[in-house]
C-alpha cells in the first residue's frame, strides 16, 4: 500500500503495537476486541440462573451436579472494532511547521492509524470536517475500503471556518454506538462549546481520542516588528504590534490550553497535545502504548 | 530660557522622528498567515486600552529622549527668571552700575560688596552667554560710556571699584539713552545694578518723564534690575558734623561734634569703640549707645599748639555698611570771616553790615568793609568770603573783577540799588521798584532742603513765614527761585548760568522795605551761611562729598597718613579720604544722603519703568550663584531617565 503519509519504517516500529479500545465495542463481526455482549470466546465471563427458552447446551451440568440448580455458562464475546477518523479540514488546518502543515501531519496520523486498525481487521471510517462534513466514509473492513481511505486522505484540502463542534455533535448522532473516535484538529473551539461535544459523543458510549495539533510558533508567538495576521480561517486581517499584545496573547493561549485539558478530563477523553515538528511515530507509539491493556504493556 | 547655540534648535522637529519610525514600521509590516486569530484576537481585546497608553507612553519617552538630546547639546541657560525669560545674546550690553556708597555694604564673610557682586554676576553672565556683544559701561561717576573690550576686563577697571560719592540714577539713564540715539545698537540688553536707594534714583525728579518717551522710542531694548535692596543690620554709621581747631591762650584743642547712627533694633543698647585718629594719633573714645542716634557734641581732642593744620578721621568697628564705617576731616587756622559790602548808601547796607560782623564763633574774627562802587579798584579781593553788591549792577573792569572773584567759588549776594541800571549780569537784570505800601506781601514758599535758607541742622524750619516786604525789586531772568513772594515775584534768586554761588535778593532790609532786619534770624542767617560757604572756599582746609571735587583739583595732592594709600590719583575725588598739597588740605566723605536707608518701592519702579520693558532680579550682596547656569547636564540625566523608562516599557511592563 503505497501512500506517502504511511511511512514503512514508522509501520515497523509499530508492528508490535496493537490498537485497542478502551471500552467494550460493538463490532459487526468477530474480532480481538471485548464486546459489551455476551458470546462464544474461550474467556468465562459469568454464571446465570436459567429461564426457559435458554439454549441446553449451555447448561453447566457440573454446577447442577453440586447444587441442584441450572445455571447457564456465559462466556465473553470478541468483536471488531469501528475506528472513525475525524479529521479537521478548516482552513487553519494549513498552518504549516518547520516541516509540514498541520493537515499533512493528520494525514500521517489518520493514515497509520487507519492501515494499523485495518491489518488487524477492524473496520476503518473517515470524516473529514470543514464548516461541515465535507467527506463522510463510514467505518468497514475490508481492503479496498482501507485504500478508498487513504485516497480520500490524500486527496482532502483544508479551507474555509471551523465547523468541529457541529461535526462533533453530528458524528455523535451517526455513528452508531460504542466505536472508537479518533479527532485529528487544532481545536481552535472555545473549550466550553466542544465540553458537550464530548459529552454527547460520551453519552453514545463512544471511545474519544483526541490529537491536538499546535504548532510552536503558535505557542511562542515570538515576532519583532509588526505583523499583519490573515486569518487562514477567512476572517478579517489583524495587524498588530506583537511585542504590545505577547502578554495577553500567552495568558489567553494558557486559558485556553487548561480549559481544553480540564474538558477533556471531565469527559474522560483520550487528549493528545501534539507539537507538529514531533515525529509522528513517536505520537503514535505513545498513544498505541497509553491504550495498550495493563497486563499487556508489561 | 537662552541657549548658547541656538542654531541646533531647528533640529526640534526631530522629536517626531519615533512616530515617524512607527508609521513607517507599520507600513514595512510582514504579512503571515495565521491559525491561531482567536488568541490573538483575545489578546487585542484585552490589551486594548493600557497598550495604547503603553504604547503612547513608549513614544513619549522616545521623544522625550530625542528633545532633551537637542536641548541639551544646545547648550541651554537657566537660573531663575534670568534663564525663563532671556533670549539670547544681545547686540549690546548696558551697564549701567551704582558705585555709590550705598554699594558697598558687605557680606561679612565673604567681604564682597553689592557692587563686587554685581560687576561679577554681570561679567560672568557676559562670558556665560558669549563675549560677541558690545559691552558698555555706564558709572555714576563720570557718567560717560566706557567700551569693554571684554567681560574680564569689567572687574578689573578702576571705573567699576569702590567709591564714597552719591549716585544720579536718571543722569545715567539719560547717558545710556543718548548713546543709545547715538549709535546703531541693535538689540540691548541695560543692566541696572544698584541697591535702589531713593536718594540716587530721585525718583520725583522731572527728568524721568522725557527719558522714559526717549527709551519707549527705541526699540529692541530691554532692561534688567539687578537689584539688591536688603538694609544692613545692625550697622552703625559715624559721621562728623563740625570740626573747629579753637586755640586757648598758648595751648589749643580740636573740637568735633560726631554722629553715630544705628540701624536695625535698638532695643539693647550697644557699646561702640569710637576711634579718632588725628595727625596719625589714635585714641578711643567707648561710646553706649541707647538710641538709634549717639551724638557726641564738642569732644575735645588736645592739640600740640603747633599743629595750625592737620588731618584726621573717625572710626567705627567694621560692619555691614563698610562705606559709613569712618570719616575723614581736616582743620586748619580758619581764615578771617571777613566780607565787603559794596554799595553807596551806607544808611541802607548798616544791616548787612552788622550782620555779618556778628559771628557765632568767639574764636573767629568777622569783619566787614563798605566800599562804594567806584573804589573798587582798592578792595583786596582775595581775603573777602563774602561780596555784598548793593548798587548798581557793574559792567566793564569793574565786571570783570567781580566776576573773577564769583569764580573761586566763594558767594556774591546781589541787593537791589535805588536806581536800577540796564545791565544784565548772570543772565538777571534788576526790572522796577513796587510799592505795596500798607498790604505788604509775604513769602509763599522756600526752598528748605538747600541752600541758604535751608531748614537748620536740628530741623528747625527758618521764620521767613513772618518776613514782610513793603518794597521790593522786580528781577528778570533766568534763575532758581530760593523764596517767593505771595504775588509769585522771586524774593531771593540763585543764578542758573553756572555759577551757584550768585545770589540776588529782591529787597532790602530797611524798615521802609522790608522786616528782613527787624525780623533778623532769616536775614542772618542767609548772610552766615554765605561767609561760611565763602569761608570754606578760602580755608586752607576744605571739606568736601565725594563726586563734588574736580579730579584736577587732588590728582597731584598726597594722601594723608590714615586715609586710603591704594586709590588711583583718578579715582581719588570719588573715595573718602583726606589729602594735602603745601598748606591746603581736603577731606572727602560720602554725602549725606548715602546714609538715608529708604528704598525705592515696587510703586515706584514701576512708575520710573511705566511703558517699558523690564525684569527685576533680586540678588543678595555676598550671593555667588551666576545669573545664569548651563543646564545641559540636566537634560542629558532626562535623556538618559527617558531611555530608561522607555526600555522598561518594552521589556519589563507587566
Amino acid at each position: 500500500m503505497k501512500h506517502p503519509f504511511i511511512e514503512s519504517q514508522v509501520l515497523s516500529r509499530l508492528s508490535a503495537l496493537t490498537l485497542h479500545p478502551r471500552i467494550p465495542v460493538l463490532g459487526n463481526v468477530a474480532g480481538k476486541h471485548r464486546s459489551p455482549i455476551r458470546g462464544s470466546s474461550l474467556e468465562f465471563a459469568a454464571y446465570r440462573k436459567y429461564v426457559p427458552g435458554d439454549d441446553t447446551r449451555r447448561l453447566d451440568w457440573r454446577a447442577w451436579g453440586r447444587s441442584d440448580r441450572f445455571y447457564i455458562k456465559e462466556f465473553e464475546a470478541d468483536t471488531n472494532l469501528r475506528m472513525c477518523l475525524i479529521v479537521d479540514t478548516s482552513g487553519s488546518m494549513n498552518f504549516a511547521g518547520p516541516q509540514m502543515t498541520k493537515l499533512e501531519y493528520a494525514r500521517h496520523l489518520a493514515g497509520t492509524l487507519a492501515y494499523m486498525a485495518a491489518r488487524q481487521g477492524d473496520a476503518v471510517g473517515l470524516y473529514c470536517a470543514g464548516k461541515t462534513f465535507s467527506k463522510e466514509i463510514p467505518p468497514k473492513r475490508n481492503t479496498v475500503h482501507l485504500r478508498t481511505v487513504l485516497d480520500e486522505l490524500g486527496t482532502v484540502q483544508a479551507a474555509g471556518e471551523t465547523g468541529m463542534a457541529d461535526a462533533l455533535h453530528e458524528a455523535a448522532e451517526r455513528v452508531p454506538q460504542r466505536a472508537l473516535i479518533i479527532i485529528i484538529s487544532d481545536l481552535f473551539v472555545p473549550p466550553d462549546t466542544l465540553r458537550s461535544c464530548f459529552q454527547h459523543l460520551k453519552f453514545r458510549k463512544h471511545d474519544v481520542a483526541v490529537f491536538h495539533l499546535l504548532e510552536q510558533n503558535e505557542i511562542d508567538f515570538r515576532f519583532d516588528r509588526p505583523v499583519r495576521f490573515l486569518d487562514m480561517e477567512g476572517g478579517a486581517p489583524v495587524l498588530a504590534e506583537p511585542t504590545l499584545i505577547a502578554r495577553k496573547y500567552h495568558e489567553a493561549l494558557q486559558t485556553y490550553l487548561a480549559g481544553i485539558t480540564q474538558v477533556t478530563r471531565d469527559a474522560m477523553v483520550d487528549y493528545h497535545r501534539v507539537l507538529i515538528h514531533e515525529p509522528y511515530g513517536d505520537v503514535l507509539a505513545r498513544f498505541l502504548l497509553s491504550r495498550m491493556p495493563k497486563g499487556a504493556r508489561k | 530660557m537662552t541657549f548658547l547655540q541656538p542654531l541646533l534648535l531647528a533640529g526640534l522637529p526631530l522629536i517626531g522622528l519615533p512616530i515617524l519610525i512607527h508609521l513607517i514600521n507599520r507600513q514595512r509590516h510582514r504579512t503571515i498567515p495565521w491559525a491561531a486569530m482567536m488568541f490573538l484576537l483575545d489578546a487585542k481585546r484585552m490589551t486594548k486600552g493600557m497598550a495604547r497608553i503603553r504604547f503612547w507612553l513608549i513614544m513619549t519617552m522616545r521623544m522625550l529622549a530625542i528633545a532633551a538630546l537637542l536641548l541639551g547639546v544646545a547648550r541651554p541657560l537657566a537660573s531663575g527668571w534670568v534663564g525663563l525669560t532671556m533670549g539670547g545674546q544681545a547686540e549690546t550690553t548696558l551697564i549701567l552700575l551704582d558705585r555709590s556708597a550705598s554699594m558697598e555694604q558687605q557680606e561679612l564673610q565673604s567681604g564682597l560688596s553689592k557692587r563686587a557682586t554685581a560687576v561679577s554676576k554681570i561679567a560672568e553672565l557676559i562670558k556665560t552667554l558669549g563675549e560677541d556683544t558690545r559691552i558698555v559701561l555706564i558709572e555714576n561717576t563720570t557718567v560717560q560710556p566706557i567700551l569693554l573690550e571684554s567681560s574680564a576686563t569689567l572687574s578689573k577697571l578702576a571705573e567699576t571699584g569702590p567709591t564714597d560719592t552719591s549716585a544720579d540714577i536718571p543722569a545715567m539713564f539719560q547717558a545710556a539713552l543718548d548713546y543709545v540715539a547715538d549709535n546703531q545698537v541693535g538689540r540691548t540688553d541695560v543692566w541696572v545694578c544698584s541697591d535702589l536707594r531713593a536718594s540716587d534714583w530721585k525718583p520725583d525728579d522731572g527728568r524721568w518723564s522725557a527719558i522714559r518717551a526717549g527709551f519707549e522710542k527705541a526699540e529692541g531694548l530691554r532692561f534688567n534690575l539687578l537689584c539688591y535692596p536688603e538694609l544692613p543690620q545692625d550697622n552703625v554709621s559715624v559721621w562728623v558734623d563740625e570740626v573747629h581747631r579753637i586755640v586757648s591762650g598758648s595751648s589749643a584743642e580740636l573740637q568735633l561734634d560726631i554722629t553715630l547712627e544705628r540701624s536695625g533694633t535698638a532695643a539693647t543698647p550697644l557699646r561702640v569703640p569710637l576711634e579718632i585718629f588725628v595727625n596719625g594719633t589714635r585714641s578711643v573714645v567707648n561710646v553706649e549707645m541707647t538710641d538709634s542716634q549717639f551724638a557726641l557734641q564738642g569732644h575735645t581732642i588736645p592739640l600740640d599748639s603747633l599743629n595750625a593744620e592737620g588731618s584726621g578721621h573717625v572710626e567705627v568697628p567694621t560692619d555691614s555698611g563698610a562705606a559709613d564705617n569712618s570719616f575723614f576731616f581736616a582743620f586748619a587756622i580758619p581764615p578771617d570771616q571777613h566780607t565787603i559790602i559794596v554799595s553807596d548808601e551806607s544808611r541802607v547796607v548798616e544791616p548787612v553790615r552788622i550782620a555779618v560782623t556778628s559771628g557765632s564763633d568767639p574764636s573767629l574774627s568777622y569783619t566787614a568793609e563798605v566800599v562804594a562802587p567806584s573804589a573798587l579798584q582798592t578792595v583786596d579781593w582775595s581775603q573777602a568770603c563774602l561780596l555784598v553788591w548793593q548798587a548798581p549792577l557793574p559792567s566793564g573792569a569793574a565786571a570783570e573783577s567781580l566776576q573773577r572773584y564769583a569764580t573761586s567759588g566763594r558767594p556774591v549776594i546781589f541787593f537791589p540799588p535805588a536806581q536800577p541800571n540796564d545791565q544784565t549780569l548772570y543772565g538777571i537784570h534788576w526790572g522796577t521798584w513796587q510799592e505795596l505800601g500798607t498790604t505788604p506781601t509775604g513769602v509763599s514758599n522756600w526752598r528748605d532742603d538747600s541752600d541758604l535758607l535751608a531748614d537748620s541742622r536740628s530741623g528747625t524750619k527758618l521764620p521767613l513765614g513772618k518776613l514782610r516786604v513793603q518794597r521790593y525789586c522786580t528781577l528778570e531772568g533766568d534763575g532758581i527761585q530760593l523764596a517767593r513772594l505771595d504775588d509769585g515775584r522771586p524774593l531771593l534768586l540763585r543764578s542758573a548760568a553756572n555759577a551757584e554761588n550768585v545770589y540776588f535778593c529782591a529787597t532790602l532790609p530797611g524798615e521802609e522795605y522790608s522786616t528782613l532786619a527787624q525780623d533778623g534770624v532769616t536775614f542772618y542767617v542767609m548772610l552766615q551761611r554765605a561767609i561760611a560757604e565763602g569761608a570754606a572756599v578760602l580755608g586752607s582746609a576744605k571739606q568736601a562729598e565725594a563726586g563734588a571735587v574736580a579730579a584736577a583739583e587732588v590728582v597731584d595732592w598726597t594722601p594723608s597718613t590714615d586715609a586710603p594709600q591704594d586709590v588711583l590719583s583718578i579715582q581719588r575725588p570719588y573715595r573718602a579720604g583726606a589729602y594735602e598739597k603745601d598748606a591746603r588740605r581736603i577731606a572727602i566723605n560720602r554725602p549725606h544722603s548715602e546714609d538715608a536707608t529708604t528704598t525705592l518701592d515696587d510703586t515706584a519702579l514701576q512708575q520710573i519703568f511705566q511703558g517699558l520693558t523690564y525684569l527685576r532680579v533680586d540678588d543678595r550682596v555676598g550671593d555667588t550663584s551666576s545669573l545664569a547656569n548651563e543646564i545641559w547636564r540636566a537634560f542629558l540625566v532626562t535623556m538618559a531617565v527617558a531611555l530608561l523608562a522607555e526600555a522598561w516599557l518594552c521589556v519589563g511592563w507587566k
